[in-house]
């Protein structure tokens, strides 16, 4: 499981090239991978710890200090050490992501035995793998797609829509959507707002209220349209929204549309989002309106 | 043309049209924004004789300083390196820098060469520094971060040849801006481009790619004069350009050299970006001119202590020996969370515990001087920087001293987290020095025989910050908590600011810092 910012700085910069870290030796190919590719205990921690613990685990003392691993009793069992290189602790970021359980297993067997230390060496894979932080979101997402594509191997036609979200961001849209390839889309025309003020004047702002009513009538219309074709908000898996901005501002009210968007997306009782996209628009049919969404829908979900 | 395939196609697409489109939402709502300095700030009211005990005499530590003695405070100032600035600091000949495990480098460069080991460039929509630097007198330059001239290289990409930016740029957009006028004439994209839009679509794509009247990207005089000519054009015989060969547009996305062009894009890149008239360090000396008489140096910071009278420090003289005490009323502590959370200190255990767990990332930087500026004198690079999937991931030239003769230093490595920085945190600094030849060599083939001098820092390895900037486990969570006044300690710095690692974000973070305190003080009944 990876950190994010990790993640982020890691993805696909490097070649993969197979390369055999060495020591603190300087060696171009070692860097032709990206990450680390050692194998052994004392290859990895020199490649790795000992820029800041120091080649011989002495450790150093700036303002602060990186501690000593050299004749460290807290190395007596490995758990401690594999949280702290895992997860991070302090100043120290977590690492966990740059080693795969075998390298980390390697790593803490030399930590165990060397520098000065001489304890009984206790790390095992199983160890290493329980300490890696478990994250449910991407558990389900891995899963899900785990289920995707075994439904695909063996012949059987996927039947489910697999909605990608958005990573690293709880804003309520999806970044992708997959749909079955005999599934039925269901495209509804654009809609418009409702009016909840009869008695306002034509053509004035009242009558049909602000973005965030004017969003709550639109997508309750949208709403009934679907119900009255089998379908429900929870079907709906693209969405194409049309702001105008309201007189007296200069742009549309982003923030009032997600108002109104919210209450019908990502909630309790309707959990599933679209993928989205939102335009700024000159002006829409009534001059009155200051939305206008459209919807495609998926049937049989 | 070659086929590209769908998929290519629709990744590109969405790429663009994604971000932009997220970005648009994001500033409406007020997130991205560039900089919320909006001019000095003014403490105005009766600061009552209180004394402001400032801890750091970085960018955040200074600022605190100026504006507190400003507005009537009396301020003192603890720093732990023999001078000010913090991490705004430049390498010059002559300066000697110990890392961590003991390692000294001299800094061999020639009269007036320098290398930022720290902070290189200033956005110029980081509006609070550059409002600094006019109000402290401290002179700015362009800093050319955007060089058409400059590489884009990857080694699996044209066997490992460094191509020229501009061809890369303008055949990207040409064959791309080709598809798309296809895709158009096909009917492809009607159920979003409407009939009215279609021809302005297309014609805005014939300018944007550089089409041909028949939106078709092809070698001509035209597409050469953004990317560059097989001859160009000239004055008297034989003068008459002639347009260059096009890349192959499978080819150009398949080398994956676009992912260069969009850094250039980020609004903390654009065009004009700024360095100060001879080193970075030219903003720390302008705030060192105005507070400089406020600082003890060479203080080490060992304890923290405040109660309902006041504030505590201890601190051991590291040039003198010996150690000392300081008081004052209130404290703003611009003290790395790195190092912070090793002092003893009784803050709050909410701010105690975020203190506590904010790591530090790594970054190393090599400057490398060489014996002429070949990048100018054979390869018309004045300037901007190079992009490679190399570990040193760029090269940088020199933003100053153009067509001079002599020793001219560039950056020839710098990287940012990830596993290459600890692999070279790990490395000597010779050794560093020597990877960047190595790397650097494969685009530019003079580095070896041209090759000076070297220095390198890695900031994990350097003494007064152990890190090059603080990471949140969690900002969303923690931000407020992390900024709050904690009895009479306020923390500042670039770690409690949007703008982690930037100068901007050290300055905002204290100038937000330093008006609660203030408002908080003369609001306090006596």
């Amino acid at each position: 499981m990876k950190t994010p910012f990790l993640t982020a700085l890691t993805l696909g910069l490097f070649t993969a090239v197979t390369a055999q870290a060495q020591t603190s030796t300087f060696a171009a190919e070692d860097f032709t991978a990206g990450a680390y590719t050692a194998t052994d205990g004392e290859a990895l921690y020199q490649s790795f710890c000992a820029g800041c613990h120091m080649p011989d685990g002495s450790g150093a003392e700036g303002a602060g200090e990186y501690p000593a691993l050299a004749n460290n009793q807290n190395l007596e069992f490995s758990a401690y050490a594999a949280h702290v290189i895992i997860n991070g602790q302090g100043a120290m970021p977590a690492l966990g992501s740059f080693l795969d359980d075998e390298q980390m297993v390697s790593l803490l067997t030399y930590l165990q035995t060397n520098l000065g230390n001489d304890y009984e060496p206790d790390a095992t894979l199983e160890l290493v793998a329980d300490t890696r932080p478990f994250d449910p979101e991407e558990e389900l997402a891995e899963h899900e797609i785990q289920e995707q594509r075994r439904m695909d191997a063996t012949g059987v036609p996927a039947d489910i829509v697999v909605r990608h979200a958005v990573p690293g961001s709880d804003f309520p849209i999806l970044s992708a959507v997959e749909v079955p390839r005999d599934a039925t889309l269901v495209y509804l025309s654009g809609t418009v707002p409702q009016v909840v003020d009869e008695d306002a004047d034509r053509g004035s702002a009242d009558r049909y209220g602000d973005t965030k009513a004017q969003t709550i009538s639109t997508l309750a219309s949208i709403e009934e349209k679907l119900t009255s074709l089998d379908l429900s908000m929870g079907d709906v898996i693209k969405m194409q929204v049309y702001l105008v901005a309201p007189d007296g501002s200069e742009t549309m009210d982003f923030s009032g549309f997600m108002e109104g968007y919210v209450q019908y997306f990502g909630t309790d009782e309707q959990p599933n989002l679209p993928t989205r996209s939102v335009f700024e628009v000159a002006g829409l049919a009534n001059p009155a309106w200051l939305v206008e969404i459209e919807v495609v829908a998926v049937r049989g979900e | 043309m070659t086929t590209m395939t769908r998929r290519n196609l629709l990744t590109m697409i969405g790429t663009a049209a994604g971000s932009s489109a997220m970005y648009y939402a994001m500033t409406t709502m007020g997130h991205a924004m560039p900089s919320d300095y909006s001019g000095p700030i003014k403490l105005e009211g009766d600061p009552k004789g209180k004394k402001i005990l400032v801890l750091g005499a970085g960018l955040a530590g200074m600022t605190a300083a100026l504006e507190m003695r400003n507005a009537g405070y009396e301020v003192e100032v603890l720093e732990f390196r023999e001078k000010a600035g913090g991490r705004c600091w430049t390498l010059r000949s002559g300066d000697t820098y110990t890392e961590l495990d003991g390692t000294t480098q001299t800094v061999d460069f020639e009269e007036g060469n320098y290398i930022n080991p720290g902070p290189w460039r200033i956005p110029h929509n980081h509006y609070a520094v550059v409002d600094y630097c006019r109000r402290l007198g401290v002179e700015l330059e362009p800093f050319i971060q955007t060089n058409y001239n400059a590489y884009v290289h990857r080694s699996d990409a044209y066997g490992g040849k460094p191509m020229r930016m501009k061809e890369v740029l303008t055949d990207y957009r040409g064959h791309i801006s080709e598809l798309l006028a296809k895709a158009i004439n096909q009917d492809k994209l009607d159920d979003v481009v409407t009939e009215e839009d279609k021809e302005l679509l297309l014609e805005s794509l014939r300018s944007f790619g550089v089409l041909n009247d028949e939106n078709e990207y092809v070698q001509s005089l035209q597409t050469s004069a953004y990317r560059g000519y097989e001859k160009q054009p000239g004055g008297g015989e034989g003068a008459a350009p002639i347009p260059s060969d096009l890349l192959d547009p499978s080819e150009v996305i398949q080398s994956r050299l676009w992912t260069y062009l969009a850094t250039h894009e980020t609004m903390n890149h654009h065009s004009p970006m700024f360095q100060p008239v001879g080193g970075m360090d030219g903003v720390a000396r302008g705030f060192e001119r105005e507070v400089g008489d406020l600082i003890t140096y060479n203080a080490k910071v060992t304890s923290l202590q405040q109660d309902e009278n006041g504030v505590t420090v201890a601190w051991e003289d590291l040039a003198g020996g010996g150690t000392n005490t300081s008081t004052a009323d209130y404290c703003v502590c611009t003290i790395p969370f790195s190092i912070l959370g090793q002092i003893d200190h009784n803050l709050s255990g909410d701010l105690a515990a975020i203190v506590g767990s904010m790591p530090y990332n790594g970054s190393v930087k090599v400057g490398l001087e060489f014996k002429r500026r070949f990048w100018e004198q054979d390869e018309d690079i004045y300037g901007g920087i190079t992009y490679t999937d190399q570990a040193i991931t760029q090269i940088s030239y020199p933003s100053t001293g153009y067509l001079s003769d002599g020793p001219a230093v560039l950056l020839g490595a710098y990287t940012w987290r990830g596993p290459n920085t600890f692999k070279l945190n790990a490395m000597k600094p010779e050794e560093r020095v020597e990877l960047a030849l190595e790397m650097g060599s494969k685009i530019h083939p003079q580095y070896r025989e041209e090759f000076k001098t070297g220095v390198s820092v890695s900031w994990h390895k350097v003494p007064w910050v152990l890190g090059c900037s603080g990471i949140w486990e969690d900002r969303e969570r923690d931000y407020d908590t992390a900024i709050q006044i904690d009895n009479r300690v306020v923390c500042a710095g670039e770690h409690l600011s949007y703008l982690s690692a930037w100068m901007e974000g050290a300055i905002l973070s204290s100038l937000d810092a330093v008006s609660r305190l203030h408002a908080k003080i003369i609001n306090e009944g006596e």
